[in-house]
């Protein structure tokens, strides 16, 4: 894992919000003793190609998946969040088997440990934004509601959003909105965090704040994190670690330094060519 | 000038209505007993069988749009037959399914010596057949439209599929099943066909409004005019119920996403 501190530029109060301690009740399980991240063989049919990529991720690290838009992207996010089932290969988080068709096994996505932070957010409009925080927790009956909404709103202020809870999502901007779908899915503690293009919907300047958050926020979340990107900058700024993705299986892994200093195909030339003078 | 004679032929009867209204007599025909009678019967069996609709008709709009079973196409297409079926028809089935010899009927006779047809609750069954249609059509569309996607993220949260419907389906659905129970209540009021066929026009017991008015018809047209009156009125609370309600929150609602 290659930690990249010094390449973002934090914000200091989100530092601080980051590293702040983590409210009630929500991420129990990540950074135990004896975790061991993602270990993953994932194999579905998806139209045209199959899709067959095996990837691993440490607990606290961020691995980049980057690659052309139906490369499989999101089908490897929808196979590990139990969406779409595997048709071959292994899918193991800390030790516990999540899909291995061989042995007949499937844990259904309501039971799995996994966040999925959705492009567009799919933040639940007939609710208020605390609600949609406190979903997880009192769907899966962990938290009462009054220790749902504290929990929510203790999120919602490591999120710079203090204040936000009784305000409905229609009334978010793009990044506030992210934020908030980030908050929902990190209050469950989930042991993997899956973020599908989290930046692809915002405009230029508040994706690059949430770009130095995310920087900051997602290592300290303690889980193992795969960001989906199809931009070759975001990757770089969030991943320790980058898996390029042709049709349906790995073209290349590596360092985003590694990558762009050794392009191992012409189209990681192409990728980095442009973007890695910037990241000096 | 067709669009003219269209409009006229909507319009000139009720112009006719209001024209030969008894006006002077309008409060004392109200507060005569049968007409009140008959009003009461009315807004008691069509909102018994409003909820009826629900709690039947959201179940059934469910399985419809989102279950996949064999024969679907079928179940989707005899739950909304009594659309289109003429209304005596349905009565007629009915009776012959539940009535004191009926299929179904003959044996709550036989064991318990209860029969369905000619009672109020006979009311509430024959317009909950006619009217549901209208609710479990309107669910069913507003959930094909829903986008999944939401249960899905429901579910990467830990929701259940019942509380995933509970929490983020039927809210998203609850303005459809709102206007939906308003048609089906507006239908049920002016259920005509089905009830006299199955519940007969017992006054107090199965008299509804349009029955009423047309038992009235024959005796005391002004009283019928004065019932006439109170349904039209319904009509158009009704209607401004759905326009005020339901379309100006939609337009609101595109409002807010094109900010």
């Amino acid at each position: 894992m290659t930690s990249q501190a010094g390449q973002g530029k934090p914000d200091d109060t989100v530092t601080s919000q980051a590293g702040r301690d983590k409210p009630d009740g929500a991420v129990a399980t990540t950074g135990e003793a004896g975790a061991t991240g993602l270990r993953a063989h994932v194999v579905v049919d998806r139209g045209p190609f199959a899709l067959d990529v095996a990837l691993d991720v440490a607990p606290g690290e961020v691995v980049g998946v980057l690659g052309p838009n139906g490369a499989g992207k999101s089908s490897l996010l929808a196979a590990l969040a139990g969406l779409l089932p595997l048709r071959d290969g292994r899918i193991m988080l800390d030790d516990e088997v999540l899909d291995d068709p061989a042995a007949d096994r499937f844990v259904e996505p309501r039971r799995r440990p996994v966040g999925l932070v959705f492009q567009d957010y799919l933040l639940f409009g007939t609710m208020s934004v605390r609600d949609n925080v406190a979903f997880g927790l009192r769907a899966r009956r962990l938290a009462s509601r009054r220790a749902a909404h504290d929990a929510a709103d203790a999120w919602l202020d490591r999120m710079g959003l203090s204040g936000y809870g009784p305000r409905r999502p229609a009334t978010l901007s793009g990044g506030q909105a992210q934020r908030v779908a980030l908050a929902r899915a990190l209050a469950t503690g989930p042991r993997l965090l899956l973020l599908d293009e989290p930046l692809a919907a915002l405009d230029a300047t508040t994706r690059v704040d949430l770009r130095t958050f995310l920087r900051a926020t997602l290592p300290a979340t303690g889980a193992a994190v795969l960001v989906v990107t199809h931009d070759p900058t975001d990757a770089a700024a969030l991943a320790d670690r980058l898996i390029v993705l042709g049709s349906g299986t790995v073209d290349a892994a590596g360092t985003p330094a590694g990558l762009a200093e050794n392009p191992p195909t012409p189209y990681i030339a192409q990728l980095f060519g442009t973007t890695a003078p910037a990241r000096r | 000038m067709p669009a003219v004679l269209g409009t006229l032929l909507v319009l000139l009867p009720l112009v006719g209505l209001l024209w030969r209204a008894p006006w002077d007599a309008l409060p004392r025909l109200l507060r005569e007993a049968s007409v009140r009678e008959a009003l009461w019967l009315s807004i008691r069996t069509a909102t018994v069988a409003t909820v009826l609709s629900a709690l039947l008709g959201v179940p059934l709009a469910w399985l419809l749009a989102r279950v996949e079973f064999p024969g679907r196409a079928l179940a989707r297409a005899l739950v909304t037959l009594p659309m289109v079926l003429p209304p005596v028809v349905g009565g007629v089935a009915l009776l012959l399914a539940a009535g004191r010899r009926g299929v179904v009927g003959h044996y709550a006779y036989d064991a318990f010596g209860v029969s369905l047809p000619f009672t109020t609750t006979a009311v509430v069954v024959a317009q909950t057949f006619v009217a549901m249609p209208f609710l479990v059509v309107a669910v069913e569309g507003a959930l094909l439209g829903v986008d999944r996607r939401y249960e899905d993220a429901a579910a990467t949260l830990g929701a259940s599929s019942w509380y995933t419907f509970r929490r983020v389906t039927l809210p998203a659905v609850a303005p459809s099943i709102g206007a939906g129970a308003v048609l089906c209540w507006a239908r049920a009021l002016g259920e005509f066909g089905a009830t006299i066929t199955f519940a007969g026009s017992l006054p107090g017991t199965t008299r509804t409004m349009p029955l009423a008015v047309y038992s009235a018809m024959e005796t005391d047209s002004d009283a019928a005019i004065a019932l006439s009156l109170v349904l039209l009125v319904t009509s158009v609370v009704v209607l401004a119920a759905l326009r005020g309600r339901w379309l100006p929150s939609a337009r609101d609602a595109v409002a807010r996403a094109a900010q």
